[in-house]
């Protein structure tokens, strides 16, 4: 798994996760995303285009930063969730859960916003 | 188009769907009934008393919703069509193919009365116990031993899904519903020990692929806490209750820990569309999914 964060002025982050998050690493995006939300709250972006495997920890990741955002009142998007990581979300009854969207553009334009 | 689901007593989902059905909106009643019927949902009533308005999208999904009903042995009535939305399926000549009734009341007696002439048992839903079950046995079966600690889950569903032909799509997905149940065993069961064995059954075609797996653990004493929780969440899922469902997203144990999703059962009861069973010891579980 590969992350790369960009900031977007003002203040959002996008995180765009590569590969494959399973439980071997998936504690990497929690750890930098506790990082994050502890620094600031600005909205931010999870870029899944790039994402090719997830398991039940990376999902239990989502969850947490969902959760995380929530509670902190952050604003908070996942965008191009596509392939098996959608099926893996859809079977675990997240989809319509999750704050999904299609693409970052349409998170910025949200975020923006927000 | 709005949504609500209910479910009556004797197994029937009464799902009233109201307002406008059309092409920017139609998949999500689709959605929701694949989905009941992935939970093992096999009698449903959609209310269309408030339906106001249908196009071509909307009738293709009703026209889905019988059909694919069918291939799987689930009944749908559609009651109380009325208005412009009777018109258009008067116009496209699926009066007297659909299955309708004039109220719910009428729909739910006539789910009940074809459930009573098959003789069907409603599936439970969850995961079950039952060392009779037919997921459980081994016969005709590949099978090995395997002494194995955590970092050598995923190679290991890895080889073990490359068995699986071609044929059989979402290559990930399967890997993927292999490693959880593998995981399960060597960390929850074995405890990482690679002293314990964990046995691993399974078998593959175009048309399924079916798996056991045995630790030596203590099993899944918390089962039926689990099946109890695991209830809650669809519920809540299906009434689309999403403040309530926060409290059912991951089930924790005494035992788990930080890198414990606790949402894994979840998928594979979804994934696993022939059960997921667990014999009377717990700590061998059988799995199989066929593919259409």
């Amino acid at each position: 798994m590969e992350l790369d964060l960009k900031r977007h002025p003002p203040e959002t982050t996008v995180i765009a996760i590569a590969g494959e998050m399973d439980m071997y690493n998936s504690h990497e995006l929690k750890q930098v995303v506790a990082d994050l939300f502890a620094n600031g709250r600005g909205p931010l972006i999870l870029d899944f285009s790039e994402l090719k495997y997830i398991d039940s920890s990376g999902v239990s990741v989502l969850i947490f930063v969902f959760t995380q955002a929530r509670k902190a009142g952050i604003g908070l998007w996942y965008a191009n969730v596509h392939g098996t990581v959608r099926k893996v979300i859809e079977l675990t009854s997240l989809l319509n859960f999750f704050p999904i969207v299609d693409s970052v553009e349409t998170a910025l334009k949200l975020a923006a916003e927000s | 188009m709005q949504i609500d689901t209910r479910a009556t007593t004797g197994g029937v989902t009464v799902i009233r769907v109201a307002g406008d059905m059309d092409l920017y909106n139609s998949s999500r009643l689709k959605d929701l009934i694949v989905s009941l019927w992935n939970k093992g949902e096999r009698r449903i009533v959609l209310n269309l008393a408030e339906l106001s308005y249908i196009d071509s999208s909307g009738i293709g999904v009703l026209l889905y919703i019988y059909t694919s009903g069918q291939k799987r042995n689930a009944t749908v009535w559609y009651a109380g069509v009325n208005g412009s939305v009777l018109k258009v399926i008067t116009l496209t000549k699926l009066l007297g193919f659909l299955p309708m009734t004039e109220t719910v009341e009428e729909a739910i007696e006539r789910t009940r009365e074809a459930a009573a002439k098959t003789d069907e048992k409603p599936k439970q839903l969850g995961v079950l116990i039952d060392d009779a079950s037919p997921l459980l046995q081994t016969t005709g079966m590949y099978h090995k031993t395997f002494h194995i600690d955590f970092p050598q889950i995923r190679r290991l569903s890895n080889l073990i899904a490359q068995q699986a032909p071609p044929e059989v799509r979402e290559f990930n997905m399967l890997e993927q519903q292999i490693s959880e149940l593998i995981k399960n065993g060597v960390k929850h069961g074995n405890r990482n020990d690679k002293e314990k064995a964990l046995d691993i059954w399974f078998s593959f075609s175009a048309g399924h692929a079916h798996l056991i797996v045995k630790d030596e653990g203590p099993g899944f004493r918390e089962l039926e806490r689990w099946n109890e929780f695991y209830r809650k969440k669809i519920e809540c899922y299906r009434n689309q209750d999403f403040e309530q469902m926060m409290n059912y997203l991951a089930f924790r144990t005494n035992e788990s820990d930080d890198h414990d999703g606790g949402n894994a059962l979840f998928a594979a009861v979804e994934y696993w569309n022939e059960g997921v069973v667990f014999s009377n010891e717990r700590n061998k579980v059988g799995v199989k999914r066929t593919f259409e």
